[in-house]
């Protein structure tokens, strides 16, 4: 069974996580990577899943040396992580939590699938902004977005 | 009852908006805050609760912040609701899908605090379209691509 790192900061992006993974969990040998704060995610996955956890990238209102020392932090983290977990392919839907390590993971040779967000029909994330030229897959979840992202799939929607 | 739900992140401006719109429209709320530091004196209020079925089913119309999770599960059940994007989030991402579901006659949007009391009118007038999932293969397209 192949190795999969599933990737999610809290809120809306956990919760589509949770989605996929109803659907897919099983399949694989299924390990996650949530944001350190999100008590309510790692609740509920830790039960059933192996959870790791790495700091958010941006907080609320703060300044770009903080977001630095956040990206610089993040970075260690998830290099311990992707030496740990050791998966064949990181999957994530966002937030910016999932740059660092579906970059990590690309150098390393592993196959990285990311899902914009179902709040992001006519405009693009962070995440998506920077992942999409080195996703293997990528996969929008409005049409429009195709516009922006030509060699992304739209292939309907978790909600 | 009209139910008021911030979701995760403190929306302090809609609830102080909501507080003081209740005496005037003799209007029944409730209000789901989370850590926001306003607290209404006009309307019961509550910070959190695992779920908010109950509340959402007893409710004639839903005024909601613009979060995805909340926004899906009432336009599926063919709620009333009003969208209220949290621009005060340090993103504003919230106003695309408010956009986005505004122009499918799904929601009515709020933008200005000052005219919920006629987009509350409006909304009890309008007839929104209930939402259905398109068809979805993201999970096959993911294990195609994986292999087994």
């Amino acid at each position: 069974m192949k190795k999969v790192l599933f990737v999610a900061g809290s809120g809306g992006h956990t919760a589509q996580l949770a989605l996929l993974l109803e659907q897919i969990g099983d399949r694989y040998r299924t390990e996650l990577l949530l944001e350190r704060s999100d008590h309510l995610g790692i609740e509920r996955f830790a039960p059933r899943y192996k959870v790791y956890t790495a700091c958010a990238i941006r907080g609320k209102r703060e300044s770009i040396l903080v977001t630095l020392f956040r990206v610089a932090l993040n970075l260690c983290q998830s290099l311990v992580v992707l030496l740990r977990s050791n998966p064949c392919c990181i999957l994530t839907t966002g937030p910016g939590l999932g740059i660092p390590i579906c970059l990590l993971g690309k150098l390393t040779g592993r196959k990285v699938v990311v899902i914009e967000s179902w709040s992001r029909t006519t405009t693009r994330s962070y995440l998506g902004r920077l992942l999409y030229p080195f996703a293997d897959l990528f996969i929008v979840q409005w049409p429009q977005m195709l516009r922006y992202y030509t060699k992304a799939k739209y292939l309907g929607r978790l909600a | 009852m009209i139910l008021v739900t911030v979701g995760t992140t403190p929306f302090d401006t809609l609830i102080e908006a909501v507080d003081d719109l209740a005496p005037r429209m003799g209007e029944a709320f409730l209000c789901q805050i989370a850590g926001g530091r306003y607290l209404p004196v006009n309307a019961p209020f509550f910070r959190f609760k695992p779920t908010l079925e109950s509340e959402m089913e007893s409710a004639e119309l839903v005024i909601c912040h613009g979060g995805a999770g909340t926004l899906f599960r009432l336009i599926k059940e063919g709620k009333k609701v009003i969208a209220v994007p949290n621009l005060e989030r340090a993103d504003k991402h919230q106003k695309d899908l408010v956009d986005t579901l505004t122009a499918g006659n799904h929601i009515v949007s709020c933008y200005d605090l000052s005219q919920l009391e006629n987009k509350i009118t409006c909304c009890r007038a309008a007839s929104l379209a209930r939402y259905h999932s398109p068809p979805c293969a993201i999970a096959e397209e993911i294990v195609r691509f994986l292999g087994e």
